[in-house]
């Protein structure tokens, strides 16, 4: 499994993601809603168009930038998910 | 006491300029040797916008640069690996009708000098051209064999060519002062002097020290021009864009980044020789940029620096030999707009050590112009 | 234009102490921080984790004071802006930050600036590195704080660090699959024991809590491999499994992670771009500001802080910022500086350095460059990959930053926060010249063209 469960019980969001609905928690990053849900190198940014994944997940590494809500470029591992949130993701993750 | 080690001609500065002269000597079989300050290519060289631009220039440079222009379509040959350069044409835009009128007024004075490589395009043609071009554009001024090239990249050709000719660079070696040394020159560093038969006054922002040292300065001070550059976008310009009565350059590269100029000029601390990019100042650069090109809403700006430039009183640089020390020759103050010139001074100021007339005239350029100076516009 | 005192640049243990000597003795303070909520990397989501049972258990411990050090800095009268990143400053106090929380740039002006922003985990490229799957242990740690997320499916770590055996016993405890531990240290490291006296006597919290965690890693039911060779991380979109010769034997393991840690080196990009200066620490193999012992730099009003002026711990961090804000209300307001207080971190200060000192001495940085092949990407932002690097730096780039513009390596988004030290390191050995560092160069972060449109023009 590439995913990440949960340990602790929250409000669940919901965000479009490349036009599919994807369920987070409230309080994730967008980054970190990408990576629990099996969604590893969705990096919009990606050299020469391979896989890329974050790294740091605390605003160092660029490795997560994704169009949200309009603002391209942006490190998803720094903005919290919020209800109706659309994302955009450069779609090297292998989810097509 | 040991001799001084000696080179035949000695290149002060280790930009563009200098690296150009002393690739041309050195292929003219003389041992050239360049000292350089801090590293090749620090300062103008590698913040440079990289324009290749005979577009309303100083109507002294015209036949200079229009000299220099054919030389950048052959560079990446002559030079053995790849310059970037890319003849993309340059567009001078009219947002009104007063900038129109000006731009029709500088294409009539051009024409009057005898040059016919700048042609206005009225709006269907800007558009035809530039689809990408805000639509309350009303014509637009152009070069179209203009262009521009990679600056890091020709730096990286210019300073592998030289030393395959046999120049000697050497780094992190400041040169402190020149001194009569019978015949020759001594080219003092503080590690030691080196005798040179000529020297070459390459020290960009600096040269007017070296001038000065001489007995001859020339004021030059100081700039630091501000550049920004996008994350890369999906193609929208195809020249490089300048607008008339704003102070604005944009181009986009051949990997969708797009770099953004206009004379813009950041902090400059001359001691420390570092300049810093104001951000109000970036912000309304940006602002003009956006207002032109409607794609550059989704951009996001990656860095912004400012590279120090020696702007000599006029705007135009110092190009001849020394009044007060036979065997000097200055090249320096290219005032933010020496790229373009770049292939061409190198063989000019070889042919001058070599003691022949340049094959293109550079009176207009000669250090005495500071006894007796008339007036100062703007060619940016 | 918001014109104070005192602009602290993080709100982690250092900031907030700061914040609240600062603010305490009256000075305009505001405190800028990337997230939402104060806390730091160490105090992350401090407000969430607390009152979640099943966080608080598995968390808790890491937790001691942080409510109480965020609560001091409001109650002293600090204003925290949440959600801001710099993206610009000067010597002369001047700032520029991007408010993500509002929208748009703004611009504030301060007497003095601390800068508190901490520290990031150490880079050590290996072949398969970039591959999804692959990330920084602290990174799973913050999954955990952030969003209670642990890995499912099979996980192994690989590294060496405090950080790294805490994230074991946390993930442990929270029920991973944990398959395996590629350990670059010691089981039992040996130190000399005057050194360990001095340690325990200082900071005794410090000394039995890495003992526990080494306990731990001894008593885990997860194999230990040592003595890494040849280690590759093998799979296509995401990672599959890690390959490794250890004890001369190869080993493949399956895995969807790979948690990976060497250790924290200081956040130095604020005060780079100040163009004050660093040094090279060679023991830490990181940059390091040159400061006082109040962190004070010379140059500018500017203090540095907490793990952003040499890699100290929580504990230590709060102590220093506390000391850099008594410094500043010194220059700033002489009349309300508290010397007994001052006096008293002092004494803090040097009790906890001993123990600070054996975690250095117990995991030395490694050589970055140790399991790298010509293949491996050493730019993750543009992909230059190392042997590219190699045949530029053989071809005469003698610095970083020279290397930089022959290759690309540096010059993407991140701007070298992950390469950059690599290549300073590689280049200096290399060329026999000492290190240096990548220029920084504003925006700090790549800033929308419409946000740079709410800035005042000139």
């Amino acid at each position: 499994m590439s995913t990440m469960r949960r340990i602790s019980k929250r409000p669940t969001v919901t965000i479009t993601v490349d036009g599919a609905p994807l369920a987070a928690h409230a309080g994730d990053s967008v980054a970190l809603a990408l990576l629990a849900a099996g969604r590893g190198g969705f990096c919009a940014d990606a050299p020469g168009g391979s896989p890329r994944a974050p790294l740091c997940l605390m605003g160092v590494c660029f490795g997560c930038l994704a169009d949200i809500d309009g603002r391209a470029g942006e490190q998803a591992c720094m903005v919290l998910v919020r209800d109706g949130m659309i994302v955009k993701t450069g779609g090297h993750d292998g989810t097509g | 006491m040991s001799a001084a080690p000696t080179t035949d001609v000695a290149v002060v500065g280790g930009g563009l300029i200098g690296l150009s002269i002393a690739l041309a000597v050195a292929r003219g079989g003389q041992r050239v040797t360049v000292f350089e300050g801090e590293g090749v290519g620090r300062h103008a060289s590698s913040a440079s916008a990289g324009g290749v631009r005979s577009l309303n220039r100083h109507p002294a440079e015209i036949a200079l640069v229009r000299a220099a222009l054919p030389l950048w379509a052959g560079l990446a040959q002559d030079l053995g690996q790849g310059v970037g350069f890319f003849a993309s044409g340059q567009l001078r835009v009219a947002e009104d009708d007063a900038a129109l009128a000006a731009l029709e007024k500088r294409a009539a004075l051009t024409r009057d000098l005898g040059f016919t490589h700048e042609v206005m395009l009225d709006r269907a043609a800007l558009f035809a051209r530039e689809p990408g071009v805000a639509r309350h554009c009303l014509g637009a001024l152009l070069v179209a064999d203009d262009g521009f090239a990679d600056p890091l990249a020709t730096l990286r050709a210019y300073r592998a060519a030289a030393q395959r000719a046999g120049v000697t660079i050497c780094q992190n070696r400041p040169v402190r002062g020149l001194a009569r040394d019978g015949g020759g020159i001594t080219v003092q560093t503080d590690t030691g002097g080196v005798r040179a038969n000529a020297v070459v006054n390459a020290a960009g922002a600096w040269g007017g020290q070296i001038a000065a040292q001489l007995g001859e300065p020339v004021p030059v001070e100081p700039r630091g021009l501000q550049m920004s550059v996008t994350a890369p976008l999906p193609s929208f310009v195809n020249g490089v864009i300048g607008s008339e009565g704003r102070k604005l350059s944009l181009k986009q590269m051949a990997n969708g980044t797009v770099v953004i100029g206009g004379a813009y000029q950041g902090n400059v601390d001359a001691s420390a020789r570092m300049a810093r990019p104001l951000q109000r100042r970036v912000a309304a650069n940006l602002a003009t940029a956006a207002h032109l090109f409607p794609a550059l809403a989704p951009a996001r700006i990656i860095r912004s620096w400012a590279g120090i430039e020696g702007w000599s009183q006029d705007a135009l640089p110092v190009i001849g030999p020394s009044k007060t020390m036979p065997g000097v020759i200055h090249a320096f103050g290219f005032s933010g707009h020496g790229f373009a010139l770049v292939p061409l001074i190198g063989p000019l100021v070889a042919q001058m050590l070599m003691g022949k007339n340049p094959t293109v005239s550079l009176t207009q350029f000669d250090i005495s112009r500071f006894s007796n100076r008339e007036e100062d516009v703007n060619y940016a | 234009m918001e014109r104070v005192d005192v602009a602290i640049l993080g709100a982690g243990p250092a900031g907030l102490a700061a914040a609240t000597v600062a603010a305490g003795a009256g000075l305009s303070t505001i405190v800028l921080d990337d997230q939402g909520a104060p806390g730091g990397q160490i105090w992350r989501a401090a407000g969430d984790v607390t009152r979640d049972r099943a966080l608080a258990r598995l968390l808790g411990a890491s937790y001691g004071g942080a409510m109480e050090a965020i609560g001091a800095a409001q109650a002293a009268g600090a204003v925290f802006h949440p959600a801001c990143d710099l993206i610009d400053a000067n010597g002369d106090g001047a700032l520029v930050w991007l408010d993500r929380a509002n929208g748009g740039l703004r611009e504030g002006q301060a007497r003095a600036l601390i800068v508190a922003t901490g520290a990031r985990e150490r880079a050590v490229p290996f072949p398969g590195w970039t591959l999804p799957g692959v990330i920084n242990a602290g990174a799973m740690q913050i999954a955990l704080k952030q969003g209670g997320a642990v890995p499912d499916g099979p996980v192994v770590l690989m590294g060496q660090g405090p950080l790294l055996l805490l994230v074991l016993q946390q993930l442990l405890a929270a029920g991973a699959d944990l398959r395996a531990v590629l350990a670059f240290d010691g089981a039992v490291p040996s130190v000399p024991f005057g050194a360990m006296a001095r340690a325990v006597f200082g900071d005794p919290g410090l000394v039995a809590q890495g003992a526990r965690l080494l306990l731990g890693r001894m008593r885990a039911k997860v194999p230990v491999y040592r003595d890494i060779a040849n280690l590759r991380a093998v799979g296509g979109d995401r990672i599959e499994a890690v390959a490794f010769d250890s004890d001369r034997r190869r080993q493949q393991i399956p895995c969807t992670w790979l948690g990976v840690h060497d250790g924290v080196i200081p956040n130095t990009q604020v005060t780079q771009l100040l163009g004050l200066a660093h040094r090279w620490d060679n023991a830490a193999r990181c940059l390091v500001p040159v400061c006082d012992d109040l962190g004070r730099m010379e140059g500018a009003p500017v203090w540095v802080a907490g793990d952003g002026a040499g890699i100290g711990g929580a504990r230590l961090a709060g102590v220093r910022g506390a000391r850099a804000a008594h410094d500043v209300v010194r220059a700033l307001a002489p009349d309300r500086h508290d010397a007994p207080a001052a006096r008293a971190l002092a004494q803090t200060a040097a009790r906890l350095a001993p123990a600070r000192a054996l975690v250095a001495a117990l995991w030395p940085a490694r050589d970055p460059l140790a399991l790298v092949d010509d293949d491996t990407v050493l730019c993750r932002c543009e992909g230059v990959r190392v042997g590219t690097v190699r045949a530029a730096i053989a071809a005469g780039a003698s610095g970083p930053n020279r290397a930089k513009v022959a290759t690309r390596c540096g010059m993407g988004p991140c701007q070298g926060r992950i390469c950059g030290p690599i290549l300073a390191e590689w280049v200096a050995r290399d060329t026999d010249t000492p290190v240096g560092a990548l220029r920084v160069r504003p925006p700090l972060k790549p800033v929308l063209l419409a946000d740079y449109l709410t800035l005042e023009q000139e």
